[in-house]
């Protein structure tokens, strides 16, 4: 069936697209073009892989103070060759930086930002602001020490600004400081608008390289037209600008399989915690030289140019870089003056870096120092009077335990004055709860109670865990006894009558009590009896102290108001039988 | 010099599949975790006493709440269930997953059906799909009685 005249064929858009994209290749070059330009082509293929390892990271990544760290963690550690596509994103992160610099020194040695190129430089500019943006807002996602105080510090440079800086401040951060309101807006920020203007920036970047053709190695500029172009850059130069590629590419996954088995430290540090002071900022390396202006320029008017003067001029100046060189001359040879002062600013920007690096690393070392001059302080005041043997009064052990409690940074996950939390049991009144001796031994080895092996058996994994901090006896001494003597007499008023032993009777009695009458064993397991939903009790004899075990049967809520356990209302004496059971299963 | 400029298109197409083959092996191995890595086997959780929720005529509702491991976090879920007599008078507990699209099925008394809000689905107080799209009748939970208590299996994978 014959179509319409003037109707297209059903092909033909795709076709005319095909065509246009050969169009697009089949770019004429002229002679001495070759290894030297192939460094734009690698960027465009870098991005690409960012643009593939930025959705892949998404599709778990949770952009929330609270999951933020761990959806990374999970990334890293649990997805299927997550680490890998981590380490890929970052690297190549990093590449872009360096092939971009480099791309930016060849294009100025060849003098290609001259006219009629003006324009390729500008909007080559916009696209390296990009990057830069791109670089700090992807920073903070990780959400590990690492990210969040390069952004601290990241963030009040940017809000230094004479005037401006506060509301530039308060802009960045979403709210009055650095956390939930920060960390979806620079998510989106890195994954919407960056990218979007990205897209349009190397859209117009390539379509005036395209235009203007590449710049005839050496010629004055307005001497162009006299210059034959022969080769196509289709399959001639495509070839080398994919050969380069593929060196990239096989460095970059040699860096993030290096990476992803840390090779390079840890992957990912230890989750942001606004309250560590023994950490030493770090932003990301090509910050570092910005950072470290900071560090020699006086205070007052030295840090505004630090943070505000300094880094405008230099964009501005890049910027205007083919505007302020009118200069026809491209050979280097013939253009002495812009060499020397490319070459100086390429030097400046290099030695600020490799000193900002050099001043990280000297106050790392120092800090690194002054915790282990501390730690062996804390040993050495620990240790010496146990290696005389005296015995150390009740009082000073308490206190070497408290010590000892903010040092390992207990209150981390224990609440130390309030309920419990999160399943994790809260100190405030461990002393009335567990069983000293059992609170010694499980300080010195901290096996998982049997209730989260229970998880274990259903391939879960316990959400909060006890680590083994290795103390020594001396140690485990100590917090023991600070942790006996947190006892709350009211919540838990003392029954000396029940730490006496029990006739056979009574416990014989509470035995019924416990797996018939109340059936505890519903939720609870002894022995082979019952379910370990709540806490196992085959040897809550040894670790649960009688009066606990009686205030908690008496009324559960009442020592947390969350708990699921229920108040079966118990007799005053049935309560003291079932304690008497309970304390007799050792 | 065509043959020259065939050994470079050929060269080109080889780099590009050689970098697309690598990369397509973690590429899709990490899309595809979810596919890859186990699930569980789902958890046993207590709805109450079995006494308790034995007897009655019409499907009695019962809310549970449970935690889900979901890669990350652990969540609360939240779902119900319908226990129901069998006909060795021990209860049986119906998913209330509409076995057509999944929507959510309601009791209602009035009309002695399960009724589905979404495209009309109807089952008997025992299941059975009767009316409209279901192709086959509510699910039954896994159950078991434990300690005296009526245990059933959610998040199982079905």
């Amino acid at each position: 069936m014959a179509l319409p005249a003037g109707e297209p064929t059903p092909g033909a858009p795709l076709r005319r697209f095909v065509a246009a994209v050969w169009e697009f290749l089949d770019e004429r070059m002229p002679p001495h073009v070759g290894w030297t330009h192939v460094f734009g082509g690698v960027l465009l293929f870098l991005l690409a892989i960012q643009a593939l390892t930025g959705f892949l990271l998404a599709l778990y990544y949770s952009p929330s103070t609270a999951t933020a760290y761990e959806s990374v963690k999970y990334i890293q550690e649990r997805a299927v060759f997550g680490g890998l596509i981590r380490g890929m994103h970052r690297w190549s992160a990093n590449l872009i930086i360096v092939t971009l610099g480099i791309h930016v020194a060849r294009v100025f040695i060849w003098g290609a930002y001259k006219p009629p190129r003006r324009w390729t430089w500008v909007s080559g500019c916009l696209l390296l602001l990009l990057m830069l943006g791109f670089g700090f807002t992807g920073y903070l996602l990780p959400w590990d020490l690492k990210s969040y105080f390069g952004t601290e510090v990241g963030t009040h440079i940017a809000g230094s600004a004479p005037g401006v800086g506060p509301y530039v401040l308060a802009w960045l951060r979403g709210g009055s400081q650095l956390g939930q309101l920060t960390l979806p807006r620079f998510y989106a920020i890195h994954v919407l608008l960056l990218p979007a203007l990205l897209l349009a920036g190397v859209a117009w970047h390539l379509w005036q390289v395209r235009g203007h053709g590449i710049t005839p190695p050496w010629v004055r500029v307005g001497e162009e037209r006299g210059v034959p172009r022969v080769e196509p850059f289709f399959p001639f130069q495509a070839a080398r600008d994919n050969a380069a590629m593929l060196v990239a590419f096989a460095l970059l996954i040699a860096l993030a399989a290096l990476e992803s088995r840390g090779y390079f430290g840890p992957p990912l540090g230890d989750k942001a915690d606004p309250s560590n002071a023994d950490y030493v900022p770090r932003p990301d390396w090509y910050f570092l030289g910005l950072q470290h202006l900071l560090r020699i320029l006086p205070a007052g008017f030295g840090q505004v140019l630090a943070t505000s003067v300094i880094p405008t001029l230099a964009v501005i100046l890049l910027v205007a870089v083919p505007f302020l060189d009118r200069n026809p001359e491209r050979s280097p040879k013939r253009r002495p003056v812009a060499m020397a002062l490319g070459a100086a600013a390429a030097l400046a920007i290099v030695s600020l870096t490799f000193a900002g690096n050099r001043a990280v690393r000297r106050e790392e070392r120092a800090l690194n120092q002054r915790l282990a001059a501390a730690k062996a302080k804390a040993k050495a005041k620990t240790k010496a009077p146990a290696a005389e043997a005296v015995p150390r009064n009740q009082a000073e052990l308490i206190a070497a335990g408290e010590s000892l409690l903010e040092q390992l940074k207990c209150a981390r996950c224990h609440s130390l004055d309030g309920p419990p939390e999160g399943g994790v049991p809260t100190l405030a009144w461990e002393g009335s709860r567990v069983r000293e001796g059992w609170l010694r031994a499980y300080l010195k080895n901290p096996t998982r109670i049997h209730w989260e092996t229970d998880l274990k058996r259903q391939g879960k994994r316990p959400r909060v865990r006890m680590p083994d901090f290795e103390l020594s006896d001396d140690e485990a001494n100590q917090l023991t006894a600070f942790l006996a003597d947190k006892k709350d007499a009211e919540l838990i008023p003392p029954q000396p009558e029940l730490e006496e032993s029990a006739d056979p009777a009574a416990i014989e009695r509470g035995e019924k009590l416990v797996h018939e009458t109340y059936r505890c064993i519903v939720c609870h397991r002894i022995g082979e009896d019952g379910t370990a939903f709540g806490p196992d009790l085959t040897h809550i004899g040894l670790r649960g102290r009688p009066d606990f075990l009686h205030a908690i049967i008496q009324n559960p809520q009442r020592l947390d108001r969350r708990t699921r356990m229920k108040n079966l209302h118990l007799k005053p004496d049935e309560i003291v039988d079932a304690v008497r059971y309970l304390s007799s299963l050792k | 010099m065509p043959t020259r400029r065939r050994a470079l298109t050929l060269l080109i197409a080889g780099m590009n599949a050689l970098i697309g083959g690598i990369l397509a092996v973690p590429v899709f191995g990490y899309v595809l975790t979810p596919l890859l890595r186990k699930s569980g086997a789902g958890a046993w959780i207590s709805i109450g006493l079995a006494e308790d929720l034995q007897g009655g005529t019409e499907p009695r509702r019962v809310d549970f709440r449970y935690k889900n491991d979901s890669g990350y976090t652990v969540e609360t879920v939240t779902g119900y269930a319908y226990v129901i007599q069998g006909e060795d008078s021990a209860p049986r507990v119906l998913s209330p997953i509409c076995t057509h699209m999944g929507c959510n099925v309601a009791w209602n008394g009035e009309r002695k059906r399960f009724l589905c809000p979404c495209h009309g689905g109807q089952y008997t107080a025992d299941g059975r799909n009767v009316a409209g799209p279901p192709p086959r009748p509510l699910d039954q939970l896994p159950t078991r009685v434990e300690n005296g208590a009526l245990m059933i299996q959610v998040g199982a994978q079905t």
